[in-house]
């Protein structure tokens, strides 16, 4: 499996920083041939990933990366930070339920959105999520 | 740099752009409430025809701001959801709640001009 590798890393240390990292990752996306409603579903996951590294860890990163694998394309998604950690992952994918407030969508939606979705995360040891969506 | 809250009649109108940043909405919060005690408006278009991405914590604060003005003696009417936009927002898992929605501004203002006018 041959993977070539195109990054962009977006620093969270904010809320404006939100921003900076759905449009990038749309840009990504839009460059990559993902149709529009892909691009805003891309984005949107993007944008609650990055909330919740400003939420939960006050700051953090969003590495955005091209896939293509043969004819395949797509796009990965990772956000790591080094905050509390998710304690019970399956929780946090359970639609409705919020540590923050929130609508308690933000982990379960994202990987609705993106298709796969995996979290490495453990109280105390910060967290890394990482998404993927295929073009093809 | 802020939202615009236009006024036709007893109307506001707000016109929402994509890359609205968390300061900014609740700025808006803050304008439009101050906006429809002064202004005596019984009725708000949220337009987000502009808008390209819609992330949950948006979507609370626009239901917020709604509930808000609905205590104030307003409706509020969402116009121009873009078909990408409804899509993403339903797969994230959004409820669209008993917010009225309408396709454009027209029917929007139309909406609230009959809710104002009926006895």
């Amino acid at each position: 499996m041959e993977c070539m590798e195109r990054n962009e890393t977006i620093i969270i240390n904010n809320e404006a920083d939100i921003v900076v990292a759905r449009q990038k990752a749309r840009e990504l996306a839009k460059g990559l041939g993902f149709s529009a409603t892909d691009q805003a579903k891309i984005a949107t996951a993007v944008s609650e990933l990055a909330r919740n590294i400003v939420v939960y860890a006050k700051r953090g990163e969003i590495v955005c990366r091209i896939l293509i694998n043969g004819q395949r394309k797509g796009i990965e998604i990772v956000a790591r930070d080094q905050g509390p950690g998710i304690a019970n992952i399956e929780l946090a994918l359970t639609d409705g339920i919020s540590t923050s407030n929130g609508l308690g969508i933000g982990l379960p939606g994202a990987r609705r959105l993106m298709g796969e979705l995996h979290i490495e995360s453990a109280s105390g040891q910060g967290t890394s999520i990482m998404a993927r969506k295929w073009l093809n | 740099m802020d939202l615009p809250i236009l006024q036709v009649g007893k109307i506001l109108i707000v016109s929402m752009q994509t890359d609205m940043d968390d300061e900014l909405v609740l700025r808006l919060q803050d304008k439009l409430l101050k906006k429809i005690q002064v202004s005596g408006s019984s009725g708000v278009v949220f337009d987000l025809s502009g808008v390209e991405i819609m992330d949950s914590f948006m979507c609370r604060i626009l239901n917020e701001i709604s509930q808000m003005a609905y205590l104030m003696g307003a409706r509020v009417v969402v116009t121009g959801i873009q078909a990408s936009v409804a899509i993403t927002m339903i797969e994230l898992g959004i409820d669209p709640q008993d917010i009225p929605t309408m396709l454009t501004l027209d029917k929007g203002l139309a909406f609230l001009t009959g809710l104002t006018n009926s006895p």
